[in-house]
């Protein structure tokens, strides 16, 4: 089959790897029809998670046809139209047991950080990603859900990651009626995220960025009002004239450890990688939040540290609430705001391209080019 | 600031009882869809698949692709031989990522 393949930090490819096999009974084998490229890819592109092996392939957006099934699967049969979530989970373990299907401890035998994730390095379990042609999916009576006959597979592709991720990110941030919300990143996640910000009762929702045509189209896709952090003196002095000298009372960081506005934390941890990442935005958004308010992490983070204000933190009483999303749970709730009009979840594709293109729709996403908010591929071309 | 009566859905989940996330804090259960006290175990692999060392054996499923190999693999064996919270365990599998690399490109320099 044909697949991306990892070729090295900052090089794809694409290229033909043997067809998944059924490894477990409750295994599916998925034809992938749209697999997207999310935000966090681009940090197994530039080489910041550990263990990310040449070859391997990306890929944690998808949705797709079930082409086979193990034995032991019940709820899926071939032809079955599915979205999978990103996080593979077991669904009967301490953590799934709780609803934190991100954090399942039976899917990944190589960290304890998170459960196993598809296409995401071998620290999250060595599986391979779905921006291929096929993809083995583990259990397959807990992950996946079947797509409704009236929904096309693009109107679903992203409730497998980045809007639940962005939903989460809200929810975790305990809106209530009359917060003023602040969202750092108007990537995917981050409009998700001011979306549901509005859905969950917030009086006024901010974003903040650097890019032009992204703060633009957050205002016009989500109806926020924008700052542009590299025209302002300082952002978090900004943010607290901006709300009564106090800051917002929520604030979620849909950025993660890629984050710019700082050369010291853009030196020490992209360039010499002597932390994980730049934590510009988490910082930015615990010196902003108003005293005994909430940050929000989705952004993603890696060990083993960052430098973080967390004194700050500590001081001002912020509630700190993060995780990656517990997808599953999620699903059944944002199909019916897709399917009542409140989210139109596709609305944020702007690129689409066969696989045979990958590196070309990397290249654009990575580059922020030609508008690109977000890109899907087409393992199968059209059909 | 935005007029909330033209955003579609606005605040229709304001009340935190109707948050998805709230409900699953409440009681423990097996998720929908499972159909197992403990989950089955995935075949024995064929290829040398890597743990934390915490493990005293594979989870139930796990990845199969790419075995470690060459230099860049024996650097990952001693990684995943230290505690995953060690920063030597991270900087080691770094380490190894880029060794990786050289070898895939030496790899691709020898082939005919």
């Amino acid at each position: 089959m044909q697949a991306m393949v990892y070729d090295g930090p900052y090089k794809v490819k694409v290229g033909q790897k043997p067809d998944p096999v059924i490894e477990h009974p409750n295994d599916a084998i998925v034809r992938v029809t749209r697999a997207a490229i999310c935000g966090s890819d681009l940090h197994l592109l530039h080489g910041l998670v550990s263990d990310t092996r040449v070859g391997c392939t990306f890929g944690h957006e998808f949705v797709g046809v079930v082409e086979e099934v193990g034995p032991s699967v019940r709820h899926l049969r071939p032809g079955d139209r599915v979205a999978v979530p990103f996080n593979i989970s077991c669904g009967t373990c301490f953590y799934c047991k709780r609803g934190l299907l991100a954090n399942c401890e039976n899917t990944n035998p190589n960290s304890d950080l998170a459960a196993g994730v598809y296409g995401y390095s071998h620290t999250t379990g060595g599986y391979e990603g779905g921006q291929a042609q096929y993809v083995r999916v583990p259990f397959a009576d807990v992950g996946p859900m079947k797509i409704p006959d009236d929904m096309e597979d693009e109107e679903v592709l992203f409730l497998t990651d980045i809007l639940p991720t962005g939903y989460q990110g809200a929810e975790m941030g305990g809106i209530q009626a009359g917060d003023t919300v602040v969202v750092f990143g108007a990537g995917p996640v981050g409009l998700f995220a001011m979306k549901s910000a509005w859905l969950l009762g917030a009086e006024r929702v901010i974003a903040v960025d650097h890019v032009p045509y992204r703060l633009d189209f957050a205002r016009r896709y989500a109806q926020v009002e924008t700052l542009d952090f590299k025209e302002e003196d300082d952002i978090v002095t900004t943010l607290k004239e901006l709300t009564e000298g106090r800051g917002p009372d929520v604030t979620i960081d849909a950025v993660g450890m890629e984050a710019e506005g700082s050369k010291l934390h853009s030196m020490l941890g992209v360039k010499l990688k002597l932390e994980a990442g730049s934590p510009t935005a988490l910082n930015w958004a615990i010196q902003a939040t108003r005293k005994g308010g909430t940050v929000s992490v989705v952004g993603v983070y890696g060990p083993p540290w960052n430098l973080v204000p967390i004194g700050t933190a500590m001081n001002k009483g912020l509630t700190l609430r993060m995780n990656q999303c517990n997808v599953k749970r999620y699903m059944p709730h944002l199909l019916e705001h897709i399917r009542k009009g409140r989210i139109d979840a596709k609305g944020i594709i702007t690129h689409r391209f066969p696989l045979g293109e990958v590196a070309r729709a990397y290249e654009l996403f990575e580059k922020k080019l030609d508008g690109c908010i977000k890109c899907v591929l087409l393992p199968h071309g059209h059909a | 600031m935005a007029d909330q009566t033209e955003i579609p859905g606005w605040g229709v989940d304001g009340d935190p009882r109707k948050r998805p996330g709230v409900p699953m804090l409440l009681k423990p259960r097996r998720r929908p869809g499972a159909h197992w006290k403990e989950p089955e175990r995935q075949r024995p692999p064929d290829v040398p698949v890597l743990k934390r060392k915490e493990r005293d054996e594979l989870t139930p499923t796990f990845g199969t692709a790419l075995p470690p190999r060459g230099l860049s693999g024996v650097l990952k064996r001693v990684a995943y031989e230290l505690p995953e919270h060690s920063v030597r365990h991270v900087l080691l599998l770094l380490l190894s990522d880029r060794v990786d690399v050289v070898e895939s490109r030496l790899r691709e320099w020898g082939r005919p």
